[in-house]
């Protein structure tokens, strides 16, 4: 055993590394800046929490989700690695200020890609060596890629503000044209990069084709009859989850089933997830916001009722199904106009021209009326914005220096030319969210070429030899399909909640000895 | 039961208050309009019981109550319907409220809950030897508190869930079987994560807002209930101990009873906090209400304590002035009222003779 894999065996107890992973790790102890993709569930976070244990100084790792923030630091913490900490804005202020104060005295420190904009912290950050400055879920960075961040285009200076660390760019999807986005953007120079294909040899595709919806439910109720296995069906609507999931239930008596969406209490939320991984539930209908940070080996079968925005998001939940290396599959459902909502979500996530239009004259108008640039909540309101919309004029009206430092310059006067170069931007950008969602519904569409194939090509030159069956176009089919069926004891007896109360707290006969 | 509620107050409201009124006192506005209403229309108890309501949810509700013919009247004057009263005084539905008291436990409940069963989650995990658990809950107060009570208790883990398991098995065992298996279905246990609120729902049948006030009425009750056994129920107790203090309508009758415990006697804490003497006093009417162990023996004699009881009970009346002349103004108002209030929680145990 060599010394990196004695540290791997000490700290994580694996006794050897996963594809990918010591190369990167290697290379990032010698200073050198890593792009790093791999295919979700392989590991990607170890590239990072192994060096934390091993570099002198902390790991800084910047994450577009809080919740898979604070699910790592759960996570870690129940590992035994102590020296960790998500700063965001849920912390509470004691909280938040004790981690402040204390800053350097944690060897891995999480943070939301807008805590690096906020003046107080970099000067708390001023006192920390930073040995690795990680970017996670790089892919954000890139106006092309489908979870593009206005903020994380901001990075870039903080690496520089912090004295130019080595740096990590890690995702799980990267086309080609991402990943030389994501080089430029953060200002990398002599970056190795440790590009990994993104197939997976145990997961079979197949696409099916249907009217309406009662034929899509009447469908998924046949498979999981003949397969009671940990799946998860992906729907692009909180209603619709929540009224797929009752009729699944009424007509599967013998399953599990169970709802997840944003739109749920915190509480109940980590109840259903919990359950889940705990093998309570067999089947969870959810949105996508189930699944970050979801460390569940042997989801067998991953659903899309709907169809995400775009092949990189799709290749991603896939990519939840069979982590443990067991027979697993994609099951795409698919129906007439089913295209209409993804559409309006993309035409959502940026503010139509009109609107662009008329803040562009509230604001030239009101010139020094800063105030308007700083309430928020007020231009949320009157302009009928959402959030993203916000952040994404904030950001333009910056890089066009409109404002600076939430200040309308003075000397700014080219509000023609502004409303014209957004405008282009939007165009441009819808154009090209509706080209890859386009991308998508094509590759679904398709009835002759090997779906792998299509769906890999934009990113990898080969493909892998599948392990458990192809695609419906070249060999799989749900007749022939054999994944691992892990017994389970369906008929519980009912118990009165005497016995189950006493079986809960190790009383009588269910004492630990 | 929601529908029970809602009936209750209006009934009690009796047309003089909005139904946005009932809204602000179910979800707990602290604004001195709720708070008044609460006190006098005598439904104190419903303050802030179901504080996740819903505005939308809750307009919702109304209206199909008033289509069903439960009440009449518009927003800002309703009154029960024949068919309303009946519903509400059926022999089966009374009683079902009455263990509310919302206006002192409503901060307390979530806390008890929350404590308990993320250390029933801790305990019996890593008695089960499964040190890397994902906690149930992620709030930071919460885990802190829960992770101080493992560090202190962690040697003696058999105890604490004989325990724990003891005393609330005394506790369940005196609700309806139906409230006893929700309660145990929604605690996470080393093998079982708990039941979500919508998973209680539709495995008994009930409403979404039926098992909101349901889980919130168990926790009224689990609160009274270690309160009133705190001999038999030493370890429940340490769950609610620091949050009585939040018992106290007022804080400075909190900060009061902080002093009271750590041993001052009145005329010091007068002089600390540089009060009066009957602030201190009007402080204590309101400890000896809140704290059901507290001892008022110190301050009216055993043998006092009856013989003022024993007039309340002959001219059944808690008027204080009546009372002091009856026994010939030999006790104080002070005294009195503090017999009063060990008569009201039923906390006398020195009998009546």
């Amino acid at each position: 055993m060599d010394y990196l894999e004695g540290k791997l065996s000490r700290f994580f107890g694996f006794s050897t590394f996963r594809n990918g992973q010591k190369e990167i790790i290697t290379d990032i102890l010698k200073g050198s800046s890593v792009i790093g993709i791999l295919p979700t569930g392989s590991g990607k976070s170890l590239c990072y929490q192994l060096p934390a244990h091993l570099l002198d100084g902390s790991v800084l790792v910047v994450s577009p989700l809080i919740s898979l923030m604070i699910d790592q630091v759960k996570q870690l913490k129940a590992t035994g690695f102590k020296e960790v900490i998500a700063i965001n804005s849920f912390l509470s202020m004691s909280n938040r200020n004790y981690a402040l104060t204390n800053l350097a005295s944690y060897k891995l420190i999480y943070v939301s890609p807008e805590m690096l904009q906020n003046k107080f912290f970099l000067r708390y950050l001023d006192k920390v060596k930073v040995s690795l400055f990680v970017v996670d879920e790089a892919h954000c960075i890139s106006q092309w890629g489908h979870e593009f961040r206005p903020d994380y285009l901001k990075l870039n200076h903080a690496i520089n503000q912090i004295g130019n660390p080595t740096v990590l760019a890690l995702s799980a999807t990267a086309t080609p044209e991402v990943q030389i986005d994501i080089e430029q953007q953060l200002g990398l120079k002599e970056v190795k990069k440790h590009i990994h294909p993104m197939d997976r040899d145990n997961i079979a595709f197949m696409v099916q084709r249907f009217t309406q919806y009662q034929e899509k439910i009447a469908y998924v109720v046949d498979v999981l009859k003949k397969f009671n296995v940990p799946t998860m069906i992906y729907f692009s609507s909180r209603n619709t989850t929540e009224k797929a999931a009752e009729e699944l239930s009424v007509n599967l008596p013998n399953h599990r089933i169970a709802y997840y969406h944003g739109g749920m209490e915190q509480e109940d939320r980590i109840l259903i997830q919990q359950q889940f991984m705990n093998n309570q539930l067999d089947v969870i209908c959810c949105t996508s916001a189930f699944g970050m940070g979801i460390n569940k080996k042997d989801i067998r079968l991953v659903v899309h009722f709907h169809l995400p925005t775009q092949v990189e998001s799709f290749i991603q939940e896939v990519g939840r199904a069979g982590r443990d290396g067991q027979a697993s599959a994609s099951l795409v459902l698919v129906a007439p106009n089913d295209d209409q909502l993804p559409k309006r979500l993309i035409e959502n996530e940026l503010p139509d021209y009109q609107t662009v239009n008329d803040i562009i004259d509230f604001l030239s108008a009101k010139e020094n009326d800063n105030f308007s640039i700083k309430s928020e909540t007020k231009m949320l309101d009157y302009f009928n914005l959402n959030e993203t919309q916000w952040r994404f004029l904030l950001f333009q009206f910056e890089k066009h220096g409109m404002i600076k430092e939430s200040r309308i310059m003075e000397e700014f006067n080219d509000w023609q030319m502004l409303k014209n170069q957004l405008y282009n931007l939007i165009v441009t950008r819808n154009t090209y969210k509706q080209k890859k969602l386009t991308e998508l519904l094509k590759w679904a569409d398709n009835e002759h070429v090997c779906r792998r194939k299509l769906l890999f090509s934009s990113f990898q030159e080969t493909l892998s030899q599948p392990l458990y069956g192809c695609c419906d176009v070249c060999d799989f089919s749900f007749l022939t399909w054999e994944p691992p069926i892990v017994e389970r004891n369906i008929s519980i007896p009912p118990k009165g909640w005497e016995e189950t109360f006493k079986q809960l707290m190790l009383q009588g006969d269910y004492r630990e000895d | 039961m929601f529908t029970l509620l809602i009936l209750d107050c209006i009934d009690k409201f009796k047309c003089e208050r909005s139904l946005s009124a009932i809204y602000h006192l179910l979800t707990g506005k602290r604004s001195s309009q709720t708070l008044q209403d609460a006190y006098s229309y005598g439904i104190s108890n419903y303050f802030g019981i179901y504080k996740t309501l819903d505005r939308i949810k809750f307009n919702r509700y109304i209206d199909q109550m008033r289509e069903k013919g439960l009440f009449e009247g518009d927003d800002e004057e309703a009154s029960l319907t024949r068919k309303g009263i009946e519903l509400l005084h059926i022999e089966k539905n009374k009683g079902q409220l009455k263990d509310f008291n919302g206006l002192k436990y409503n901060r307390m409940t979530y806390y008890c809950n929350q404590r308990l069963t993320l250390f029933i989650q801790t305990i019996t995990n890593i008695e089960t030897e499964n040190y890397s658990f994902i906690a149930i809950n992620d709030n930071k107060d919460i885990q802190t508190w829960v992770k101080n009570l493992f560090i202190k208790n962690k040697n003696d883990l058999q105890k604490w869930l004989e325990g724990l398991y003891t005393e609330l098995y005394m506790f369940l065992n005196g609700l309806d079987e139906l409230d006893a298996t929700i309660f145990v279905d929604r605690l996470t246990g080393s093998k079982n994560i708990g039941l979500s609120k919508e998973q209680i729902a539709k495995k008994y049948n009930l409403t979404h807002h039926d098992v909101e006030i349901k889980i919130e009425l168990i926790s009224h009750k689990l609160i009274t209930f270690i309160r009133t056994n705190k001999q038999e129920a030493p370890l429940l107790s340490i769950f609610i101990e620091d949050l009585i203090e939040q018992l106290f309508i007022t804080d400075s009758a909190a900060k009061t009873y902080q002093l009271l415990r750590r041993g001052y006697d009145n005329e010091q804490i007068s002089s600390i906090r540089h009060l009066k003497m009957n602030t201190i006093h009007d402080h204590i009417v309101e400890i000896a209400y809140v704290d059901y162990n507290f001892d008022i023996t110190e301050i009216v004699a055993k043998e006092e304590v009856v013989e003022i009881l024993r007039s309340i009970r002959k001219l059944k009346t808690r008027k204080l002035k009546v009372l002091k002349e009856n026994l010939n103004n030999k006790y104080s108002f002070f005294q009195i009222r503090l017999v009063l209030a060990v008569d009201q929680t039923k906390t006398w145990k020195g009998g009546l003779d």
